[in-house]
């Protein structure tokens, strides 16, 4: 724990680098890639690595898998990100988001098998998802440049401190043994397979049908971050209609 | 791929009330757009899509039926040259003209299909926010009996006296956005010649 604690100060040390953001809004079509030519070769290399692997399994995996099946394994991935979302909503300081998530926890880990299903969002329980990255915009930070992660896809310097964090502080990673550890990656793996599946027609457009799927995923990427992360833009952030009205 | 995946869950929705009291405080504008009739305006096309969903028709007749809404609702010519940007303004008129028709139905056929994905669902329209002169946002929920919901923002501005769609926005991600992108990666790859841009929209 001491371990954890020494390397996440060290990650949040380095954060100063971010700079905090302000109050003052900017566009949501702003675009800061410093590293853009490392982050192509590192999405040509994504691309590769789904349309050889990711894309053809999560076809087969529908056809083969059973959707009862695919629900239960997406309900228990989702499931075990819950605990490390309660206390991103702590330090975020949503404590009723923390205790609705900690509910929702509760009820599908005993009335939902250990998380197989999902009755939290039938009492109306539903999803909150966080992650130490939104924790740090709550703290001021601001994203910093645009980064394409080898096999996670797109993400920001802190989306990326935010991931390793979110791992060291997981509370099932630190108390959970690892024999069962090792199951849950393996659950964790299959479900991005599923992910796959779900989101395909989205993936597809991205990926395959755009002239600069770099470009396409980057943009698509920071807008939906920043839906979530950020307060909603001043109007006169928003683009002018009437901008090309030639 | 964060961005797909897990935050395509629903979250909590800011609704605009606060954007009414702005609306009520400016001189009567200009524009004929009130927040009114811009919802009355989505009210209808989603009333419209909803009966294509559920006429029985063939795959081929809905989706050329969706073209047809989308069309007939977006502010065309608007996007497209918005989608362009400056770009547009260094060409002739007949280079731009014959641009706007080809991307309309580009434009169309590719958003027509994203109403096919309404099938289904049910499109709840949960409030709206005054831009001023810049329109009024409509925003709703998609939600499924099958899959997570998703946030969808529609954004009408006021065209010639009639409600029209410029922007639809998807859990924060911008049509508009992505199409600027996708214009910008396809004139650039074309050397910027914008009738070669016009001949490979008409192609796609």
């Amino acid at each position: 724990m001491f371990r954890a604690i020494r390397q996440i100060g060290i990650l949040l040390l380095l954060l100063p680098l971010l700079g905090a953001c302000g109050t003052d809004t900017m566009s949501a079509d702003r675009i800061f890639d410093p590293f853009e030519e490392t982050n192509r070769q590192i999405h040509a290399l994504n691309k590769a690595v789904d349309s050889i692997a990711l894309a053809p399994t999560s076809t087969v995996y529908g056809a083969m898998v059973p959707e009862e099946i695919r629900d239960a394994i997406d309900n228990s991935a989702n499931n075990l990100a819950l605990p490390g979302q309660v206390i991103n909503h702590t330090l975020q300081g949503e404590l009723e988001n923390a205790v609705l998530t900690a509910l929702r926890f509760t009820l599908n880990s005993t009335l939902g098998l250990a998380g197989l299903f999902d009755p939290a969002s039938d009492f109306g329980l539903l999803a909150l998802p966080t992650d130490f990255g939104e924790t740090l915009a709550v703290y001021g930070f601001s994203e910093g440049p645009y980064l394409e992660l080898p096999l996670l896809g797109g993400s920001t310097v802190r989306g990326t401190v935010g991931i390793v964090v979110d791992f060291v502080l997981d509370p099932l990673g630190v108390y959970i043994p690892t024999p069962t550890r090792e199951y849950l990656f393996l659950l964790k793996g299959v479900d991005i397979i599923g992910d796959r599946l779900t989101y395909s027609d989205l993936v597809d457009t991205l990926l395959y049908e755009s002239s600069d799927s770099y470009a396409s995923q980057r943009i698509a990427y920071l807008q939906n971050l920043r839906y979530y992360v950020e307060i909603e833009p001043k109007i006169e952030d928003l683009e002018d209609p009437f901008a090309f009205d030639y | 791929m964060r961005s797909i995946t897990n935050t395509m869950s629903r979250r909590g929705i800011l609704v605009g009330t606060g954007g009414l009291l702005i609306g009520a405080s400016l001189p009567s504008f200009a524009l004929g757009l009130t927040e009114q009739s811009a919802v009355t305006f989505i009210r209808k096309v989603v009333v419209d899509v909803n009966i294509v969903i559920n006429s029985n028709k063939s795959e081929t007749e809905i989706l050329a039926d969706f073209e047809g809404i989308f069309a007939d609702y977006s502010a065309n010519s608007l996007i497209a040259k918005t989608a362009l940007g400056a770009a547009g303004r260094k060409v002739s008129q007949n280079q731009l003209a014959a641009y706007i028709e080809a991307f309309q139905r580009y434009f169309s056929r590719k958003y027509g299909r994203q109403f096919r994905d309404f099938a289904d669902s049910e499109i709840n329209i949960v409030g709206n926010r005054d831009l001023g002169s810049k329109g009024v946002l409509v925003k709703s929920i998609v939600e499924f009996s099958n899959k997570p919901s998703y946030d969808l923002d529609w954004w009408v501005i006021e065209v010639n006296g009639q409600p029209k769609l410029f922007d639809l926005v998807i859990e924060g991600i911008s049509m508009i956005s992505s199409e600027r992108t996708e214009i910008g990666a396809l004139l650039e790859s074309l050397g910027g010649d914008i009738d070669r841009l016009t001949a490979k929209l008409e192609a796609t």
